[in-house]
């Protein structure tokens, strides 16, 4: 299991997280992951329920504090940095369940995101909502950009999460489960929306159970089991890899992967 | 909030032009509106954190008190002038605010609440005993007997809240503080300093309530501490906002005119405890019946009213 | 069950009223001996309340029930005064002045009887809360709503009874107090407060724990008298109730969840 270690990376990762630990009161959630992205680069994070994903993603956005370890935006510590500076460096995320703000409008929704995010602070209001506007269009959630948020659909909502991500302009984006419960013909409209995303410069870390969804998009994949790191590579590869299967399925199937591959 | 901005100035321009009501009401009814006045200026500030902010702060007759004790202290004790006397007053409540604002706005829920309402019978107990204070027994101010300048004044006050909160609500600081009302973990994410932003509001809160309580401290020249800081304000406050419609923008002062008036009506007719009776029965209603108060009503008009929605929403919060 | 009862203040005087209504009265009942009635009475009225009022709101955001139990607590305690006056009343027993004495320390009769029959109804309460079938309904419903529903619970029964208990023992606080204290309409007010911090620093939920959150406010609350002076020692209870709430919210001796 080779993960390229922080002093062999020629290139500064766009987010790398470093022998994190996470604990819960007698859980560890996370124990002693190395794990980074490149920039630009779409990388997908997969594992059984329970293995520590979103803890992960959360000590990334800054939302959860590691026990140990560090974490580092390009060449920043935000280890110890509050989790709106992060933001405002751009640091974005989703959440599993979404939080969407209630009760204002869809497009006021998404000019939260640009009145503050990575530029918020060095631009009007009046520019932060055309922004916003932009990012609607973009998402495809200007029809509804006048509707309570409350009245969107499960998809719409997802959607508004993502908007809202994307208005803070940022360098990198952390998806968690934004695929859950929608029908194929949506995630596949949200495949496209994030690869085209991805196509603009913005470095994608993507926590995700639906496979088609996952391989369909990264271009690597890593593993967690447990809290811990076990696979990491090209999608083809971790999939077939026996330590993969034997976490998803059990020993028995990993005995039956290798020989039907021999 | 378009239907609401032509409601907005409909009512500034009320308030404004009720400048020149004074010289034609004799000073029973000058009395009745500066009081007015100076609840829906309450209001109003305790919507900057409870409505906007969305925490409920139970505490904040505490710069009402705060407030009123500055400016007596100042003009009774240093012989200061009135306008010395509300700037003093408006600086401490907005001090007090941040002092306080740092620990307590991290609570969430019942501990706020509890909080704020400890932090305001502390301040209480804690004023009745300073001798430089009056000790319990209260303080004096000079008197003014001209009552046109306070009903100005108290007037002038709540203008302004209304101006503030307008102007907080159309710019990043007042979405701000609603995203930090809807989802503050959201709000957080997406770049929003919460903290600060917060205790910000608490202390724009506080100034303006700080603001009335001096010119409410001159205006009657005796204050004591069970009289200011009272915490049946603090309940007024909270249900004039609620009645009015928390979160927009001059919700508040139709809620206390409302209010104000029953009060007015009720204290004609009888002895005041069965007005507290109503009072509350009232509060009983509104809480169970109007959760966005009466604003989606006076903006919406009577197309506002949809029975289904009101009876899908008590069941969604009844047991 | 996540209710702050702003009434509860008002419950206390009522059935400090309803002692002395007994005892005046034309059966000269000891308050000791009126305790159960008391209890029974503010039962009623408080799952009353509770089942077709503030059951309404409970799902509403927490300022709704908040704002609820504190109009109900002026409704109660303004009726009180137009039903009775403002007079001030209290209650003076043959033994009122009595007390016994355990070598240097002189303790009134009334005193220890109150300690003793507080003591009493805490761990009653408890046990109940742990023993019994609907004590246990109570503390699911409490963890879960729906899944308490699901398992067959009734939970507007539930909540009700909830407070209907909370409403009896207050009851007999205040049967125990009118002994010790004036009784107005507005004495609920000092006891709701006092109640909050006690409860907080016991942790909220946590029966025993209000016990000793009783015994240390009680200690606190003296020593702040001797040290600061009387008219002190309610800052000082407020100022540890603060800090309580900043360092260490579920109580001095509760367990933070999860």
């Amino acid at each position: 299991m080779s993960a390229l270690s922080a002093e062999q990376t020629p290139v500064t990762s766009a987010i790398s997280v470093r022998d994190v630990v996470v604990r819960f009161g007698g859980l560890t959630a996370v124990n002693g992951v190395t794990l980074s992205a490149a920039p630009g680069e779409i990388l997908g994070l997969i594992g059984p329920n329970g293995a520590g994903k979103t803890t992960l993603l959360s000590v990334m956005s800054g939302t959860q504090r590691a026990a140990q370890g560090t974490v580092t935006v390009g060449d920043v510590d935000i280890t110890h940095i509050p989790t709106y500076r992060i933001a405002r460096l751009g640091v974005a995320r989703t959440f599993q369940v979404v939080k969407p703000f209630a009760n204002l409008t869809v497009r006021e929704n998404v000019a939260v995101g640009a009145l503050y995010g990575r530029h918020g602070t060095d631009r009007s209001s009046r520019a932060a909502f055309a922004a916003a506007d932009m990012v609607l269009e973009r998402v495809g959630l200007a029809p509804e950009a006048r509707r309570q948020a409350s009245e969107l659909t499960l998809a719409g909502r997802k959607r508004l999460e993502i908007a809202k991500a994307l208005a803070t302009d940022p360098q990198v984006l952390l998806l968690d489960e934004v695929m859950a419960g929608l029908t194929p013909h949506e995630t596949d409209r949200a495949m496209e929306l994030l690869r085209g995303v991805n196509a603009s410069g913005v470095t994608l870390v993507v926590v995700e159970h639906v496979m088609r969804a996952i391989m369909g998009i990264s271009q690597r994949v890593a593993v967690l089991h447990q809290g811990r790191l076990i696979a990491q590579g090209l999608p083809q590869s971790v999939v077939a890899d026996p330590l993969v299967i034997e976490a998803y399925l059990g020993t028995r199937y990993a005995r039956n992967a290798s020989h039907s591959d021999a | 909030m378009q239907p609401g901005r032509r409601f907005s100035y409909a009512v500034l321009a009320l308030l404004a032009l009720s400048a020149l009501l004074p010289t034609h009401l004799n000073g029973n009814w000058v009395h009745v509106l500066t009081l007015f006045f100076m609840m829906s200026s309450l209001a109003q500030a305790w919507n900057l954190i409870g409505g906007f902010a969305g925490y409920p702060s139970f505490g904040n007759v505490t710069f009402f008190g705060t407030g009123a004790y500055a400016c007596a202290y100042a003009m009774n004790a240093l012989h200061w002038p009135f306008v010395s006397g509300l700037l003093l007053a408006i600086a401490v409540a907005a001090l007090f605010a941040a002092v306080a604002g740092w620990p307590i706005l991290r609570l969430r829920g019942h501990y706020f609440a509890i909080a704020t309402l400890s932090i305001a019978i502390g301040t209480q107990a804690f004023v009745a005993e300073l001798p430089p204070l009056g000790k319990g027994s209260g303080m004096t101010l000079p008197i003014n007997s001209n009552f046109h300048f306070f009903y100005w004044l108290m007037l002038g006050i709540l203008i302004a809240s209304i101006v503030l909160t307008a102007a907080i609500a159309q710019t990043r600081f007042g979405y701000a503080l609603v995203a930090i009302r809807e989802n503050e973990e959201a709000a957080t994410v997406l770049g929003i300093n919460a903290a600060t932003t917060k205790v910000l509001a608490w202390m724009l809160s506080a100034a303006i309530t700080g603001a009335a309580g001096a010119t409410y401290a001159y205006w009657t020249s005796f204050i004591d501490p069970p009289t200011v800081f009272d915490l049946n304000f603090n309940v007024l406050m909270i249900i004039m906002t609620l009645l009015g419609g928390a979160g927009s923008i001059v919700g508040p002062t139709i809620g206390s005119f409302i209010l104000s008036a029953i009060g007015e009506y009720l204290g004609a007719l009888s002895v005041s405890p069965w007005h507290s009776v109503v009072l509350g029965a009232i509060i009983v209603v509104i809480v169970i019946v109007l959760p966005r108060g009466l604003m989606p009503y006076l903006t919406g008009g009577i197309r506002a009213f949809n029975l289904n929605a009101l009876r899908m929403q008590l069941r969604a919060s009844r047991i | 069950m996540n209710v702050i009862n702003i009434a509860h203040g008002a419950f206390i005087m009522l059935g400090a009223y309803i002692s002395y209504w007994l005892f005046v009265g034309p059966m000269h009942l000891d308050p000791f001996l009126s305790i159960p009635l008391s209890m029974i009475v503010l039962f009623v009225l408080a799952y009353l309340i509770q089942r077709f009022i503030v059951n309404q709101v409970i799902r509403a955001p927490m300022l709704a029930t908040f704002l609820l139990t504190f109009a109900l607590s002026i409704v109660i305690a303004n009726l009180a005064q137009v039903y009775w006056t403002s007079d001030i009343r209290s209650i003076t027993t043959n033994y009122s002045g009595s007390s016994i004495e355990f070598g240097p320390i002189t303790i009134p009769w009334i005193r220890l009887w109150t300690l003793i029959i507080a003591v009493a109804l805490t761990f009653a309460l408890q046990a109940f809360m742990t023993r019994s079938k609907i004590g246990r309904a109570i503390r699911a419903t409490s963890m879960d709503v729906d899944a308490a529903r699901l398992s067959g619970v009734s939970v507007a029964h539930i909540y009700a009874l909830t407070l209907g208990i909370g409403g009896a023992l207050a009851a007999a606080a205040g049967s125990l107090v009118s002994l010790s204290y004036a009784i107005t309409p507005t004495m609920g007010d000092s006891f709701v407060v006092r109640a909050f911090v006690v409860s907080v620093l016991g942790g909220l939920g946590n029966v025993t724990g209000a016990l000793i959150g009783g015994l240390v406010y009680g200690v606190i609350e003296a020593f702040g008298a001797l040290f600061f002076g009387e008219g002190y020692k309610d800052v000082v209870a407020l100022v540890v109730l603060l800090l309580v709430i900043l360092f260490r919210p579920y109580g001095l001796v509760g367990r933070a969840t999860a």
